[in-house]
């Protein structure tokens, strides 16, 4: 508020002031209230509960650090979190290529363009579960059409969710169909490169590939990992798919980190070995977050002047 | 967010160049590079679209044919009582009326508590408040199954579990943080002077807020409304582990329930699925500008 | 417990530390003091189920969701609330095995209880042991409702019966049996098997059935692919994987002859002798007993409406079929495996209530309704044979249903005890077992070891925690 125009003072505050304070806290309360009792407190009080073994049916006995010691030697929890950290280090960086390189080739002078964006934004808002359900029969050995779609070009059918070495990269594949949502980011940033940082480059004698590597590439750098963190912390997160397709199967390949969490709450009721394992989870997921920060002022490139 | 053809300078400057035969001049190779691409970009749409086209016509097939070999695309004879079927198997009108007054609910508060945090954070100045913007922003990348377990406990407690309420209540304290950070961006974006104008003619902060800020934030308001209800549609873990009784299932629980039990009739388990997917595409196609705009703003929505 | 004042005004770290300190003991503590609800008044259900109590009452019925059950529970509560204008009868069909129980778990763990609630005869002992269900004993004598609890039959007094009480309401008396599909028989010009055939015999039938080439698959013999439903064959070995079955206090998977049987029928079946489909085979429904595509199955009396019923024969989709005894083998006493399914009654405030409905459906009335649309069979010898056996033959077209009747009597339960088979199962024996051995990554002889350790650690969990 343009109001108090006073250089700033250490005297005590005037009723306005007050009054700003008050107003301030109480349109914000809303988040106040909701982020302590529904986020900050859930997560303090898990804390709490790692120390425990609860079943939720008989009161809680008290364990000290056994379910941590359990945790990291627990091989079903080293899977899960190998497996979430495979399908997401697999998965962005080829999603990235893709919507990429979808971005660029709608913002060349296609016919259609908007209904090319249309449907390939649309599998994003298919709900997942429909989609789960759909692709579990897409990948069905006999009668899916991927096997069908494959055997066209003379490849032998495969069981793909049921070989543990094909799960996860059925997961993959099906992820690529999820681009929409980066591929509408790097349109948008494509579209806000200057004609003349453009022209410049091309009279310069730099042929079209000169030109994205050098020119258009850098500047989609704070996009790329934009995209690229919101599409790691996503993916690490897989439940869906992994729930519903596949149960965490074929012999663990698909047992994501989320899931095997979810199972320890609410399928075995240990709600104490859940708390830790989602404690685990959290701190991985937030160092990879913090890391990829930290190394994006290597590659990122910001301009000087906005 | 318009995106434009600035990229594809096919045409040389005619100063500097003579002008070749037309067989290997760049006008030719840029058309044909087209072409190319335009069939490229055709067979891609297709088989995005390829999932979605084998549901909806794989719901219309008798029971019989969806195992069949070799796999047919297309029913040949559209069994449209299909639908019925599913209908009548389980509750799927109640799941329908489940979803929707959780999802209006839900939004609503999302929609108004987002409203009122994002002035809170835009035009207030408030002891704290930058380390409560940035609690937000953290919360932005907090994954939810850290909170999983607590909630769970929390909402035993307070006898709210089997209810709406878990799916309902959290999002009237704006803890859907992309959404408040939207507003607030829009907000700061707006110029100050009818606010100013307002408070000097003694207008409270909600006045101001309800009859100058949010009638100018309608697209802002039109897409958090349209990503919330998106992201609520969608939901399947929380009802998953809140709710048990088969009559307080919204439509994500349902369909699973078609595709344990119903296992081997695809044809139903497909129509159910068309059934849950159609009043989020006609959302869509309704207010695809809003998704656009929303994602194009900030970066989220959707997955 | 939300404490508006922590969070409206800044917090001092002191203060905060105090509340969460003060919030977590207060949610712990309330949590202590739920699973010890007080014990409804017990009173015997002094009113038989024809005296309606004076207020409306809505009863929770927290359902077993077979596709055969579904409409079932829902005509049972139609004829019940018909008699009692002031019941409302809630069927809430949740899911069936392993998914059931874990609803179910949730829905006890996060306080909202049922008032009725499915078990098998096996999975409900936990729930008694934390004192969640009603202690039905006095409610039988007060009925007179002694039927379904005859003397002397072992599996039912497994099944129902825990220290001393009475818990499980029996609404059908379940065995598992061979089930046949006519129609392979007769292509072949193979016999129908018959109650005294042999493992030989068996395996030689599947043999010859099985045929993989051309348009149509036809398996021999459609595989279980789980523990429970092999724990007969493991049985009909003459050995058992605990030492007792009630309450067992070691596990001792790797027998010499359980791994030998488990060997064959789990494994050598679907990749050595191909008789029986593959997991990714069973996929979505596909190449079943019930699409044509496998010949035999080991099953249960609710299965027949999913084979043949008059709903099929309308639109010509079923599958004739027949069934008989399992076949004979090293243990000629010959058990098959047998329980008792029914409900429980949780401790609630409307546990009278809901005893009304729990014995009308285990009555020779509700027995009625119930075996005719499920097929299942009840819990009565009287009205097994009177009612049950024309039933099945006229509705279903089984003709040897005496072959269940003689299971029964042969019968044992899986296991019971305070480490419930679904426990075991999801696990141990799933995970490190049967998942192994199905996708043929490891032989019986490899995992069935490890399971011993697995289920034995679960056991020794359980008595260290009595102790």
């Amino acid at each position: 508020m343009a109001a108090t125009t006073a250089p700033p003072r250490r005297q005590p505050m005037t009723k306005r002031q007050r009054r700003e304070w008050i107003e301030g806290y109480l349109f914000a309360s809303p988040f106040l209230i909701g982020f302590t009792v529904f986020i900050a407190f859930p997560m303090l009080y898990s804390v709490y509960l790692t120390f425990f073994d609860w079943n939720l049916l008989t009161p809680p006995s008290y364990v000290g650090l056994d379910n941590l010691v359990k945790m990291f030697a627990d091989p079903k929890v080293n899977k899960s979190l190998y497996n979430s950290a495979f399908y997401t280090f697999i998965a962005v960086p080829i999603q990235l290529v893709i919507s990429f390189s979808l971005a660029m080739a709608l913002t060349q002078k296609l016919r259609f363009r908007d209904v090319y964006r249309a449907g390939f934004y649309m599998p994003i808002i298919v709900p997942l579960v429909a989609s789960a359900v759909v692709w579990q029969r897409v990948f069905h050995p006999e009668f899916g059409i991927l096997n069908e779609a494959l055997g066209w070009i003379g490849i032998a059918p495969r069981k793909w969710l049921f070989e543990p070495d094909l799960a996860k990269p059925a997961f993959i594949f099906m992820s690529f169909w999820m681009i929409g949502r980066q591929m509408v980011i790097f349109i948008a940033g494509l579209g806000n490169i200057p004609d003349t940082l453009m022209e410049a480059a091309s009279l310069d004698g730099a042929g079209s590939w000169r030109r994205l590597w050098n020119v258009v590439i850098p500047l989609m750098t704070p996009l790329i990992f934009y995209n690229m963190v919101i599409a790691i912390v996503n993916s690490f997160q897989t439940f869906v798919p992994a729930m519903i397709m596949t149960e965490g199967g074929p012999q663990d390949a698909t047992l994501f980190a989320v899931l095997n969490i979810y199972r320890n709450g609410f399928q075995y009721f240990r709600m104490g070995y859940a708390s830790a394992l989602a404690w685990e989870f959290f701190l991985i997921v937030v160092g990879f977050t913090v890391a990829q920060f930290y190394i994006s002022s290597r590659w990122v490139y910001y301009e000087e002047s906005k | 967010m318009q995106a434009d053809t600035r990229l594809n300078q096919s045409a040389a400057s005619p100063i500097v160049r003579q002008k070749p035969r037309f067989l290997a001049s760049p006008k030719f190779w840029g058309q044909v590079w087209l072409v190319i691409l335009q069939i490229l970009m055709t067979l891609l749409l297709i088989t995005f679209l390829v999932p979605t086209f084998w549901m909806l016509s794989s719901s219309l097939k008798a029971s019989t044919e969806v195992f069949s070999h070799p796999i047919r695309w297309l029913p040949s004879d559209p069994q449209w009582n299909n639908y019925a079927k599913a209908f009548e198997l389980l509750p799927l009108a109640t799941f329908i009326k489940n979803t929707i007054i959780i999802v209006i609910f839900a939004v609503l508060g999302t929609v108004i508590s987002s409203a009122m945090v994002a002035y809170s954070f835009a035009r207030i100045n408030w002891p704290g408040r930058n380390i409560w913007f940035g609690l937000l922003l953290a919360t932005m990348m907090l994954p939810d199954v850290v909170t999983l377990v607590p909630r769970f406990i929390l909402f035993k407690n307070l006898k709210w579990l089997d209810t709406f309420l878990p799916l309902i209540v959290p999002y009237w304290g704006g803890i859907g943080a992309i959404y408040v950070f939207l507003m607030r961006q829009f907000f700061l974006g707006i110029p100050m002077e009818l606010e100013d104008a307002a408070e000097i003619d003694g207008a409270s902060r909600m006045r101001v807020l309800i009859q100058i800020l949010l009638p100018l934030s309608k697209p802002v308001i039109a897409t958090v409304a349209v990503f919330a209800l998106l992201q609520h549609y969608n939901d399947y873990m929380n009802p998953l582990i809140y709710i048990r009784s088969i009559e307080k299932w919204p439509m994500a629980l349902g369909l699973q329930a078609y595709n344990s039990s119903y296992v081997q009739n695809w044809e139903i388990v497909f129509a159910a699925s068309t059934v849950m997917l159609i009043p989020i595409v006609l959302i869509f196609l309704v207010a695809q500008r809003y998704f656009v705009q929303g994602i194009a703003m900030t970066g989220f929505g959707g997955r | 417990m939300k404490d508006a004042q922590l969070s409206t005004r800044r917090v001092s770290r002191r203060a905060f530390l105090r509340g969460l300190g003060l919030g977590s003991m207060a949610l712990v503590a309330a949590d202590c003091a739920a699973p010890a609800a007080a014990p409804a008044a017990n009173n015997g259900g002094g009113e038989a189920a024809a005296a309606p109590a004076a207020e409306p009452v809505t009863l929770d019925f927290f359902a077993w969701a077979d596709s055969s059950d579904i409409p079932a529970w829902d005509e049972l509560a139609k004829q019940y609330m018909e008699g009692h204008p002031n019941v409302t009868v809630k069927p809430s069909p949740s899911g069936t095995g392993n998914d059931y129980y874990t609803k179910l778990q949730t829905s006890f763990a996060g306080g909202t209880l049922p008032h009725i609630a499915s078990f098998q005869g096996w999975e409900w002992q936990p729930y008694a042991d934390a004192g969640l269900l009603a202690p039905i004993d006095d409610y039988i004598a007060a009925d007179n409702f002694t039927a379904p609890f005859p003397d002397g039959v072992q599996s039912i007094e497994d099944s129902t019966r825990r220290n001393g009480k009475r818990y499980l309401i029996p609404l059908q008396n379940a065995t598992m049996v061979m089930f046949y599909a006519r129609k392979p028989f007769d292509d072949a010009g193979i016999p129908y098997p018959t109650d005294d055939w042999t493992f030989d015999d068996f395996l030689s039938i599947a043999q010859q059935l099985t045929s993989l080439e051309g348009e149509t698959k036809l398996y021999g013999y459609q595989g279980s692919g789980i523990w429970p439903r092999d724990i007969h064959w493991i049985r009909a070995t003459g050995v058992q994987e605990f030492d007792q079955l009630v309450d067992p206090k070691t596990a001792s998977f790797d027998q010499p002859k359980i791994v030998e049987i488990v060997q064959q029928v789990v494994q050598d079946f679907v990749y050595n002798l191909k008789i029986s489909p593959t997991p990714a085979d069973l996929e979505g429904g596909a190449n079943t007993i019930n699409t044509g595509n496998a010949a035999m199955k080991y099953e249960g009396a609710w299965f027949f409406p999913q084979l043949n019923s008059p709903e099929l024969r309308a639109d010509n989709k079923q599958v004739e079929f027949d069934v008989v005894m399992m076949p004979k083998m090293a243990d000629e006493s010959r058990p098959h495996r047998g329980w008792a399914e029914g409900v429980t009654v949780p401790k609630t405030d409307l546990q009278d209530a809901a005893w009304g409905f729990a014995h009308f459906m285990g009555d020779t009335e509700g027995q009625k309704i119930y075996s005719s649309i499920t097929g299942r069979m009840p819990n009565a010898p009287a009205v097994i044979k009177d009612f049950w056996l024309p039933t099945i033959e006229k509705r279903f077209g089984v003709t040897n249903g005496k072959a269940f009747i003689e299971a029964f009597k042969r019968s044992e339960v899986d296991v019971i005890g305070g480490v419930s088979r679904t426990q075991m199962w999801n696990e141990v024996v799933k995970p490190r077992g049967w998942d192994l051995m199905l996708n043929n990554s490891k032989t019986a002889a490899e995992v069935l070891p490890d399971v011993t350790k697995g289920v034995q650690d679960l056991l020794d969990a359980y008595w260290a925690k009595k102790a």
